[in-house]
Formats: C-alpha cells, structure tokens, sequence
C-alpha cells in the first residue's frame, strides 16, 4: 500500500512539470480603467493598477522593467513600474485640444490647466469631467529601434506619433493620407528600421484596408499592400508582418515588394503570439478558438478554448509563460478569463477570473 | 410602571406588524432549494402569457406557463440557470435565475414580433422595421446565410430600452471578477426563419450589418460619429458576447434618423451598451407588508443584481446621474402567507411577490437622501448589514395584481398632471375590454430635481396631482400602484413639453415655395435628454394633388415643405394652412401609434406631454 502511495506522488511529481519560474500576468481591464495583476499560482487577481480610460493594448520594454499600457479614452500611454506594480508616469500621445470639432472654445481645457496635464485621465474619469473617453483613440503601440521612443498610432485622423521616453512627450506626429477609404490607423509594428502600420476604414466596412511600411527615421512611406477591410493586429517578424484580418477570417504575411501569403482560420482572429518554432498561436474572436499556425508549411490547426463544459469566448490576445509551455489567453466576454492554454497538449488546462471586456495582456517577473 | 407597560404595548404592535422575525432580522419564509419559478408577461400590455414553452438550456427539460403565465422548475442544479421561453407571435425571450438553496424568481417579458418579410438569400438586401424611433435595418450580402433554401422570412423585432427595458433577455452586464453594469441604448432581435421553421444563421465567417436607431430621448448623448460598444446575446451561455464597436450614423432607409450600425455574425438579439463608468453605491430594501424580507433578488438597470441579506437589505451598483429601474421579487414556492401573515404549507404553489421603483430622483442630489456612495458596491457588501440610521432606497414587493390596468397621463406643462387609470381583460391588440375605472390606485408623480406628490382620485379612475405644477422641459416620472396594495405595478417617464412657437413663420406671410425652409423653437430644447416629436402639415386651401400637400414627422426643429413627389419637388403656389404640433411621451393619435412608455406586470399605458400651435394661413409664391 505505501509502494502504492509513493508511486503515484512520484507519478504527480513528474507529470507537473519543472517548477514554473516566478511570474505575474497583466491584463488590460478595459471596463474598468485598470491593469490586472494575476498571480497564476494563486488563480486569482492580486492587485488592480488603475492606469487610465480604456487600456488596450500593452508591451513589455525589453529589460522587462516597465510595461506600457495604451490608453485608448484618456488619449495617453501608462508607464508601469515592472518592480512597484505601480504608474510610474503618463503620457498624452497627441495635442489637448483648444477647441471642439465645431469650433467652439472648450473653456474647462483653460480653467483647469489641461495643457500642463499627461493624460486626459486627470479630468475625464469616472465622476469627472464628461465624456469619459475623449481624444485622438491611440490603439497601436511599438518601440523605436533604439528604445528611447515609443511609436502610437490613432484612429482618429490616422495619426502616427512619436513619443521620447527620456521627456515623455511627442517629438513627432504626422496625418498618414488615406488609402482609399482606410483612414483609421489602427495598429503600428516595427520591423527592423522599417514600420508597418495597418489602415482600415470606418468600421462597418466591406472595402479594403492597407498595409503600409514606412521608413522610421523619416516617416516616409515605403511600400504599401491592401488587405481586409478590418486589419486588427500586426505581429512583427524577422523581415515581414503578419496581419490578422478580423473580418475575412485570415492571417496574411506581408513583405515589402511581394504579394501577401494568406493563412485562413476560424472565424474572427484579433491578437496573435509566435509560439516558437515558426509557429503562431492566432487568438479568432468570434469562434471562442486559437489556431496554431505553421508559417512554412502553411498547416493550420484549430482547438477551442474550452474546459470541461465551459467555453471560453472572444479571445483576444494571448502572452507566452517564461518556459514557453503555457500561453495566457484573454477571454474577453462580458464574464472575463484568463485562460491557460497549454502548448504541448493544446488544451485549456485553468481559467482565472478577470473583468470581462479585457483586451491585452503581459508576463512579467516577480 | 406605567413605561413597563407602554412598552409591553409598543413590542406588542411590533409583532403584530411583523417588522421584523424572532431573530432581530427579515422574514425569510420558507422556499424549496434549488427550485426557479417564473412568470411570463408581454412587455406591451403586461399581460400575463399563458402557454409559453419554457426550455432548460443545457438540457432537455421543458415546461409550459400556466393560465397565469407562470412556471416552475424543481431539482435544478445548483448555479445559474438559463431557460428561453417560446411563444408564437413573440421573439425569442431568456431569462437567467440563480439556483441556490432557496427558491429564486425570474421575471421574463416578451415582445411581439416584428412583421414577417420575404428573402431570397442569395440577394443583397435591405430589410428593416420601422418604429417612431426610426427604421431598424438588417442588410444582408448574397450568400451569407448557412442555407440553401431561397424560401426565407425575415423578422426584426425592435426594442427601446428607454421605454421596454424589461424584455431585454440576460443580465445586462459585464460580468467576471469586478461585474460592471452596462447602459442600455439601443437593440432588436433578428430571427431568419427558413421554409421549415427553423432559425437560420450566417455562415461561419461571414457578416450582416444592422443599422439600430437611437431612441429620440438619448440623441443628445450619443451624437453621429459616437462609437458604441455593441453585444450580441448568447442564449447558450446567458451572456451578452460578441463585443465590437459601431458607429453612429445617419441610417441608410432615411438618411436622416441617428442609427448605430455595426457588423453582427449571430442573428439573436443584438444592441448597443457601453460600459457604465459613472458608478454608485445604492442600499436598498425591500419589504412585504409585514416587514423586510431576506433572499429577494434586487435588479437595477443600469445596474447591477443583488440579493437581500437578514436585514432585507442589499447594496447595489448602479449607473449614476441616470433613471434607475429597480426590480425586487421574492417567491415562496412550498409556502404561502395567508391574509393573517401566517406561512401555509402548500406544495407545488408559485407565489412570487414583485415590487418595481423607477428611481428618477437618484439623479439629482437635491432629492430624497439615500444612502448612497461614489463606485461600485464592494465585492463582498451584499450580506453586509447596515445600520439603523441609514436611509435605503425602499422597495416594496407584493403579489402581482391578477386584473389588467391601462393608464393614460397627461403632462400639461405651467399646468396639471392628470392620470386616468382602467381595469379590464386586454384583447388581441393589447386594448383592455369592458374597461372600468380604476379606484383605490396609489400613484405619485415626481420630477428631475426631487419634487414628489402624490395624486388624489377625484373621481372613479380619475387622479390629479394637487398643488404640482409642471414644468415645461422637465422629466416627469410617475409610479403607480394600481391595486393599492403597496407594491408599484408600473411606471413610465416623459418630458413636459417645453413653449413651441414657429420661429420664421407668421399668419399671413408670404414665402417663396422654392426656398422656404419652415422653422420654431422649443424653448426646452436645451434640456439634457430632452426629446420631442413635431408634427408638421402643410395643405392647399382647396387643393387635394401630391403638390398641395407636404408633411413633416420628426424631431428636428426645421423642415423644408416639398411634395412627395420623385424626386421632391416644391409646393404649388398658393394659399396654405399650416399646421405643428408636439409630442412628448408616448402618444396614440393623430396618425401617430407609439410604443407604449408605462410599463409594468398587468399593466400598459402612456404617459406624454402635448402641445397644438395654432394653425396659421401662409401664401406660398413661385
């Protein structure tokens, strides 16, 4: 009997797998103006960083000692403090603007200094000044080459800017001109010294969106390819960009001077994650499942998220465990998940709790 | 002595009023475990719906409402459950309950369907319903629907959660670790059904566009170029998924009515809620009438859902600044409370107490002081126990009235409130049969800035608010309990009509047909969520051609007089009477039919505001 009981914890030892080394997992809580700070082993939330109006998007610089959290209705980038788990600063990614679209003066900008602030969020949060979401919607985040900068991309006017790390302001921002409707920039990448920004136009739409590569000392277009009419993410590679095309249920892989390689997948991808190995992990929103896609043969294999009974719907964008084994999936439905996906068995293996209308998320260090 | 026994009498009265049970707390009574009971009800006349199936999701169990529009289901598993309810004539409904160990209630109401239209699926089409909120449109591409038969019907079932929020299916959240409440906009249902009956819908993949009005009194909010954040409701998971943005436009039917469009990949009910950011705190309790009650269910919309603790309060999170609809009910599934206050074992019984407040006065902070805070409830608040000295939002509950109530008020604005209230069968159409007045109601009316009265019943049927004047451009919100019982049974809101007057009109002017755009004033125009519709005529003395006639439907403040010719052409000259009139509220009449805006379990009614400008006489010249 006791022969028995050794065995089978020498049986649960080894089918655990080696000790995860110590990390946390963010989340931007969109609903809810915070970052979620989960502790995996713990299954639970451990903290909430309130960083500002409808945090989207987030990258971990690569020291790994400070994330930054686009803001997307406070017109700002949140600095967090890897160590602290705290802002450390923001920053406004476009001009306070003096006046409203029809002209008129917008006095409380005047009366309570808005020009000095760094992010629309001192005024315009729950309880504050009304509208809550206000300004220019960055959506897209990359570093510059050197890492001194941060490139932002926004909806509103197609505006790309360059913010300075060292001063946290913008030290450049252009209107990139539409192609055809696509106005909106909706994602930024940097591959090499070379941008990629992906243009789709006003959503709904059934006409083309555009991927252009732009130089990045001088912001100068490239070269530029269509591709579906809801461009939703831009995965950088080695020397192209894998686009996720919300709307027609496709990744293409877009290299300057060549045509676009398509990969289809279940309905709906949005984040993607390169899971090693040339393969991706596409996160397909509207069909509650990832696919994991082999970039050289083209093969691609679809599982959905679910455990047991329970599906895991909308994911959204996806982080890779520090081993490399697990992948953190957001399940970005009205009740909100972390799903832990495991990459070898292809399997949910947990869920954690989050707020629901999650978007992004980052592994860090502890 | 004489304290001892002043006392005596005192907690002697206590007793008898059953304020409070032998342990200090509420009455809980005594409910079955994990037992769901429900009542049905058609949102438009309050009617209760007899012969509905009600299914389990997630299993193959199924029951019918009984003559009353109610149902039972026993032996549930623990957790949520979900149960869509079926019946001919109505879309889809789903209601959500918690099955735990003491009975809970769910109250689902249905909406009539919109009208059935033909589609060849392999056509790009435009498909819509109109309302007076403006055309609800579905368009479809070819070949994007998962069906080979060309057979199709098409129905849009339009919803305004400014006036039916209680047919929306699900809780309207955004639920998981910190639940946030969602804001109601606007929403349909859209069943494709093919030659067999069957829902039908879009291939994997593949998308439609929905164009969805914005109901008139939320167009100051939510201007063209707004984006919403829009679900799609998933009666497999009882959520509300699908999250993406739309935009605010100007339909594509009318080219002119506000509407949110987005991209839809399930047919099912679907709409516009972002997420409420301006939150507060609310306590809350409720009671029967002999005293507060633990384990009822509170739902707040915009809000959240709560459940009573011994003390027959909850904290609740709710969206500030806003009208908050408050629904509490409390059943007793093996049990009854008899005319003496006794609980009489009575298996297999539904008893389900419902009690309705809709809360204009949390919006101000000049009204009545309840015990409230900024942000949402704490995780953890609802068993917490408050003290005496707070002062909760109070929500009575009581069994729902068994007759049928049609309410008509009247917003007279520098003038009365006037409220006649009917009890009857409702027919086919929703209109009430051998109509009786309505003695014995207890109905309060107040407005925007705290100011309640309660009416006075000057005759059978017939109320009157004394000493309330109204105000033109403020909101007015009426609660009626219509059998008096002390629970409210309905309610409804409107604006009172602001001072209209043509601004660049006169009686006897002269104007060019070609260029005359015709405009007035509303002088409560500015009014935040200030809504009104404007009837415009205008009509050739003697004249009876397409060309003698122009006439304008609408809430803007402006409209250029064409003949409904194609394409619109100026009118014939001429001697003209021109007529405008505004509405506020819901309104049957004068070739108008608006969705009811007084709603509630066995009851139906309207409540608006109107104003007739004088005709005037005017000379169109070529």
């Amino acid at each position: 009997m006791r022969g028995a009981i050794w065995l089978a914890l020498v049986l649960l030892v080894s089918c655990s797998g080696p000790p995860q080394r110590s990390h946390y997992v963010l989340v931007s809580q969109a609903g809810s103006s915070t970052v979620a700070v989960v502790d995996p082993v713990q299954g639970r939330t451990v903290k909430r960083i309130t960083v500002g109006g409808l945090p989207h998007r987030m990258i971990l610089n690569p020291d790994g000692s400070k994330v930054y959290v686009v803001l997307v209705g406070s017109q700002a980038v949140a600095e967090v403090d890897v160590q602290r788990l705290e802002v450390s600063r923001t920053f406004l990614t476009a001009p306070v603007p003096e006046r409203r679209s029809d002209g008129s003066l917008i006095q409380p900008h005047f009366d309570q200094g808005a020009f000095s602030k760094t992010s629309c969020f001192a005024c315009h949060n729950p309880g504050g000044a009304k509208p809550f979401i206000v300004g220019e919607r960055p959506v897209g985040i990359a570093f510059s080459s050197d890492l001194g900068s941060l490139f932002i991309s926004h909806i509103r006017q197609g505006r790309l800017s360059e913010i300075d790390l060292g001063s946290g302001r913008v030290v450049r921002a252009v209107n990139l001109p539409p192609s055809g409707s696509a106005n909106e920039a909706v994602e930024v990448a940097r591959v090499g010294s070379r941008l990629v920004v992906a243009m789709r136009p006003r959503q709904p739409s059934s006409e083309a969106g555009a991927v252009r590569w732009l130089d990045e000392g001088t912001l100068d277009p490239l070269s530029e390819a269509p591709t579906g009419s809801d461009p939703a993410f831009v995965l950088p590679l080695e020397d192209s960009a894998l686009v996720s095309n919300f709307e027609s249920n496709t990744l293409s892989l877009h290299s300057p001077g060549s045509s676009p390689k398509s990969f289809t997948v279940t309905p709906g991808p949005l984040g993607m994650l390169a899971v090693g190995q040339g393969r991706i992990l596409s996160l397909n929103y509207y069909s509650n499942a990832v696919s994991l896609v082999d970039l050289a043969s083209g093969q691609v294999q679809n599982y959905k998220l679910e455990l047991g009974s329970r599906v895991f719907v909308n994911p959204t964008h996806a982080a890779l465990s520090p081993d490399g084994r697990r992948a953190y999936i957001v399940s970005s439905g009205t009740e909100g998940h972390l799903v832990v996906f495991d990459l070898e068995r292809r399997q949910v293996s947990q869920a954690i709790p989050i707020d629901g209308l999650s978007f992004d998320v980052v592994v860090v260090r502890r | 002595m004489k304290r001892t026994l002043g006392m005596a009498f005192l907690l002697g009265l206590l007793a008898a009023c059953g304020s409070g049970d032998s342990g200090g707390g509420g009455n809980a009574g005594s409910s079955a475990p994990n037992t769901v009971v429900g009542l049905v009800t058609d949102i438009g006349s309050g009617a209760r719906l007899a012969g509905v199936t009600v299914r389990l999701v997630g299993s193959s169990r199924t029951t019918t409402t009984d003559s009353r529009g109610e149902f039972i289901l026993q032996n549930l598993p623990p957790g949520m459950v979900k149960v869509d309810v079926e019946k001919a004539g109505y879309a889809p409904g789903h209601g959500l309950a918690e099955s735990t160990s003491s009975a809970q209630a769910v109250l689902i109401a249905l909406k009539k369907e919109g009208a059935e239209q033909n589609y060849n699926p392999t056509q790009a089409r435009t498909l819509f319903q109109r309302t007076e909120a403006g055309p609800y449109a579905v368009i479809f591409s070819p070949n994007s629907l998962n069906t080979t038969d060309a057979n199709l019907r098409v129905v849009v079932t339009p919803l305004d959660p400014t006036k039916e929020d209680g047919a929306l299916p699900g809780d309207l959240i955004a639920g998981g670790a910190s639940p946030t409440p969602l804001g109601a906009v606007t929403f349909a249902e859209f069943s494709i059904l093919d030659s067999q009956n069957r829902r039908i819908n879009l291939k994997p993949g593949s998308n439609a566009i929905v164009e969805l009005p914005i109901p008139p009194e939320l167009r100051s909010r939510y201007k063209i170029g707004d984006k919403i954040h829009c679900y799609a409701y998933n009666p497999q998971t009882g959520r509300w998924e699908d999250f993406v943005e739309g935009t605010v436009e100007r339909s594509s039917v009318d080219g002119t009515t506000p509407v949110l469009k987005a991209s839809i990949r399930h047919f099912s009910w679907y709409g516009g809620a972002p997420a409420v950011q301006d939150q507060e705190c609310v306590l809350v309790v409720v009671s029967n009438r002999f005293g507060p009650l633990e384990g009822a269910v509170v739902t707040a919309r915009p809000g959240l859902r709560a459940v009573t603790n011994r003390l027959g309060q909850a904290e609740i999170t709710i969206e500030k600044g806003v009208p908050v609809n408050f629904v509490a009910t409390k059943t007793y599934t093996d049990t009854f409370v008899d005319n003496n206050g006794n609980l009489i074992p009575k298996p297999g019984a539904k008893v389900i107490d419902i009690g309705k407040v809709y809360e204009d006065d949390l919006i101000g902070l000049d009204g009545k002081n309840y015990s409230r805070r900024p942000g949402p409830c704490p995780a953890n608040s609802v068993q917490s126990v408050r003290s005496a000295a707070t002062n909760p939002l109070p929500i009575r509950v009581a069994p729902a009235p068994e007759g049928f109530y049609s309410a008509n008020a009247l917003l007279q604005p520098g003038g009365v409130a006037i409220v006649q209230l009917e009890k009857g069968i409702p027919n086919a159409d929703g209109d009430l049969d051998n109509a009786e007045p309505a003695a014995g109601a207890k109905i309060t009316i107040s407005d925007n800035a705290g100011k309640t009265a309660t009416l006075s019943e000057l005759a059978p049927g017939a109320y009157f608010a004394n000493n309330f004047d109204v105000e033109p451009g403020k909101r007015y919100t009426l609660n009626i309990d219509a059998d008096g019982n002390g629970s409210i049974d309905g309610s409804g809101s409107a604006f009172a009509l602001g001072n209209v007057a043509w601004s660049n009109l006169s009686n006897g002017g002269s104007y060019s047909a070609a260029s005359l755009t015709a405009t007035w004033s509303d002088s409560a125009s500015a009014q935040p969520g200030y809504n009104a519709l404007y009837q415009v005529s205008f009509q050739r003395n003697g004249g009876s051609g397409v060309s003698d006639l122009a006439f304008y439907l609408g809430s803007e403040r402006s409209f250029q007089p064409r003949a409904q010719t194609n394409p619109p052409t100026p009118l014939t000259p001429g001697t003209y009477t021109v007529t405008l009139n505004a509405f506020s509220g819901a309104f049957n009449g004068g070739n108008l039919d608006i969705t009811d805006n007084i709603t509630g379990i066995g009851m139906q009614g309207q409540i608006f505001s109107l104003q007739a400008v004088n005709p005037i006489t005017i000379t169109l010249t070529p």
